[in-house]
């Protein structure tokens, strides 16, 4: 079993009166609510919790992209992730996740696939390639990407991408959106033929299908809770199996909230008031921006509007009234004390049948001394006792060889030249 | 009402779809971003005569854009150069609502010698920073802003939707699927050069538009106006995105007044 540290990046201070004020945390979130003083001391203490991270033994620390927002200010996955390539690589196992790199914003995309190869040879073959599509208010609202063209984009990108980490010749690329006519990628990959790829997504059948039948792991976003996760589950190994393909759980991930301190009350008072930060104000977004049209198909957006799900108005990110209780019995987060978040992670897990959890441990306006507290609870009373799900069972696919046999400072210094 | 007649032309080895009305002179009708339905206007115009009604790509069974392969505005307006060839129309004259009103600007702009009148209903495809900060185009739940006044029998007759779930989901896919297309041409914002290429118009032109639009800022009618060599303009008060619908009587009137024109090329 792995897990990933994730850090979402949340701008920690917004006013209390945010979402009654104001109308978006992203793409036109005033920008006088920012404090570069503050801003100063939230980045440096969020490469902290990192480092700490990649100390406390988490099999990777992940990063993603997002623009224009107050929810996470991490706008480039591959400049926070250059910060934590030389930590990582004096590490035993750690590895870097680019859960980020949302292809179809990059011009050339070839961007992509290089600086995942410089990342890759500073590590010594420790990075994983995750590629989302990305939410609409990042790349329609903010970066300008037609929405019916968003996953036309990012598959041809996608493939130049491939291309480029395996051709062993310069060739030309000539796409719909990208035209080269010498691709030639220097440095090439430190894995071969390059780093493991994973598709994260909020459950739209295109990517998950395109997942099982090609071999790359799907991780799943998603804040509705359990019960959903649940259905998309069933689905997706339905799914596989009846393609004729085996049900290693490292074909599945998930992504999750986790908050760990003494005992479920001293969580909620710890935590409390952060979860209801990042439910009601990170994720204060109305539903002109939640949702360009033609981002996702035509049909999906009609059943929602069926549904009463209305895209006008209302957001499928927003959530009711906040109540610690409900976010906890619902699996929108995992709380608790080292036991209980122990006894719900397994039982996720296994019904789930994941193989990688990301957990975004620092939630909402957490201070740093939570955050850090968090990271070693977890790492301590919680991880060590759910790493070996799996062990005998499965083999590990999807992840850097790093990461299962220990490379290696040793290695490294062997082979420096 | 009689309901008009759905023809089919297979094109680029797909089907387009064109609703088709009346005796008479031909004229187009190019719809908006909220699709096409064969309102008052069009039956009004299909009195007088044959009113040609194409669906954009994608729409109401038709083949899409993506299918198409078409990439880009001037693929869309070679597209529609087909499509009237295939029609039958070496000449014609062309109506165009909203983002319908770009296309037609832009194949009017692109070759002027196929259209002899030219009729731009509040048309999308300029940009101004000063007029969008008054007045932002297209944001937020349009539904709400395409009439000047919402109460109106005009308007809930417009906005009606059917209470079948059934029906009603594929009103609201083909609703969905209209509007996606037509952002695609439009995103970011609906400025792809048009006011480059407008003075090369040589149509007998008209720019009709509402007051008091809300969904794009009628303060664009007189950039239109400015660009077009000739162009006449018609403001119509009370009105807001629709005002062939909100003034039926009154746009019929000009668009005859417009499409009986002697024609003199400029």
């Amino acid at each position: 079993m792995k897990f990933v540290y994730v850090n979402y990046f949340p701008y920690r201070d917004l006013p209390k009166d945010f979402p009654e004020k104001y109308e978006s945390v992203w793409v036109n979130i005033p920008s006088e609510l920012y404090d570069r003083e503050k801003g100063h001391v939230m980045f440096n203490e969020v490469i902290d919790q990192y480092e700490h991270a990649v100390d406390a033994g988490f099999d990777a620390i992940g990063f993603n992209e997002h623009h224009g927002n107050a929810y996470g200010l991490d706008n480039s996955p591959n400049i926070m992730a250059a910060h934590l390539a030389r930590k990582v690589a004096k590490s035993d196992k750690t590895c870097l996740a680019l859960i980020g790199d949302s292809l179809a914003l990059y011009n050339p995309p070839l961007r992509v696939a290089e600086e995942l190869s410089m990342l890759d040879t500073v590590t010594g073959g420790r990075v994983i390639a995750a590629f989302p599509a990305g939410t609409s208010m990042d790349t329609n609202f903010v970066y300008g990407v037609p929405p019916a063209e968003l996953r036309d984009r990012f598959n041809e990108a996608f493939e130049l991408i491939k291309q480029a980490w395996t051709r062993s010749e310069p060739f030309t690329f000539n796409g719909k959106y990208t035209q080269l006519k010498n691709v030639n990628l220097w440095p090439r990959p430190y894995q071969q033929p390059h780093p493991p790829i994973w598709l994260p997504g909020s459950g739209s059948i295109e990517t998950w299908d395109y997942c099982v039948k090609n071999d790359i792991p799907y991780y799943f976003l998603s804040y509705s809770g359990h019960a959903k996760a649940q259905t998309f589950y069933d689905g997706f190994w339905e799914h596989r199996q009846k393609l004729g393909k085996d049900m290693n759980p490292y074909w599945a991930g998930f992504n999750q909230p986790i908050l760990v301190s003494e005992t479920d009350e001293q969580a909620e008072k710890d935590y409390a008031e952060h979860v209801k930060y990042f439910l009601k104000t990170l994720l204060h977004i109305p539903g002109k921006f939640a949702e360009a049209p033609g981002y996702r198909s035509a049909e999906s957006v009609a059943k929602n509007m069926v549904s009463q799900f209305a895209l006008h108005g209302k957001s499928r990110y927003s959530s009711n009234e906040f109540s610690w209780k409900q976010a906890v019995e619902s699996g929108t987060i995992i709380a608790g004390s080292p036991a209980t978040v122990r006894d719900k992670l397994k039982e996720i897990i296994k019904s789930f049948r994941v193989g990688t959890i990301t957990g975004n441990f620092s939630v909402g306006s957490m201070p740093h001394h939570l955050a850090i507290k968090n990271i070693d609870l977890f790492s301590k009373e919680v991880m060590p006792h759910l790493q070996g799900i799996w062990d005998d069972e499965y083999p590990v696919v999807g992840w850097p060889e790093a990461a299962h046999n220990k490379l290696n400072k040793a290695a490294l210094i062997k082979n420096s030249i | 009402m009689q309901t008009p007649e759905t023809i089919e032309i297979p094109i680029r080895g797909g089907i387009s779809k064109v609703l088709v009305k009346g005796e008479g002179k031909p004229v187009i009708f190019l719809h908006g971003a909220g699709g096409l339905r064969w309102d008052a206007y069009l039956e009004e115009l299909s009195k007088e005569y044959k009113v040609y009604a194409p669906f954009f790509p994608g729409v109401a069974g038709t083949t899409g854009t993506a299918a198409l392969d078409l990439r880009n505005l001037w693929d869309v307006v070679l597209y529609y150069y087909d499509l009237f060839d295939l029609l039958g129309f070496d000449q014609v004259d062309l109506i165009g609502h909203s983002f319908g009103g770009m296309l037609a600007a832009e194949m009017a702009a692109t070759d002027s010698r196929r259209f002899n009148n030219l009729l731009l209903l509040c048309p999308a495809g300029l940009w101004k920073e000063e007029i969008e900060k008054r007045l932002p185009s297209m944001e937020g739940d349009l539904s709400a802003k395409l009439f000047y006044d919402n109460d109106s029998p005009i308007a809930k007759a417009a906005l009606a939707m059917p209470e079948d779930p059934e029906v009603l989901l594929q009103v609201l896919i083909e609703s969905q699927v209209i509007l996606a297309e037509a952002t695609r041409f439009m995103w970011p914002i609906a400025d792809k050069g048009l006011n480059r290429r407008l003075p090369r118009i040589r149509s007998n032109t008209m720019v009709v538009w509402g007051r008091e639009d809300q969904i794009l800022s009628s303060e664009y009618a007189y950039e239109f106006q400015r660009a077009i060599p000739g162009c006449q303009l018609e403001i119509l008060e009370q009105s807001s995105h629709f005002p062939q619908l909100e003034h039926l009587e009154n746009v019929v009137e000009l668009t005859k007044r417009l499409l009986t024109a002697d024609l003199v090329r400029k």
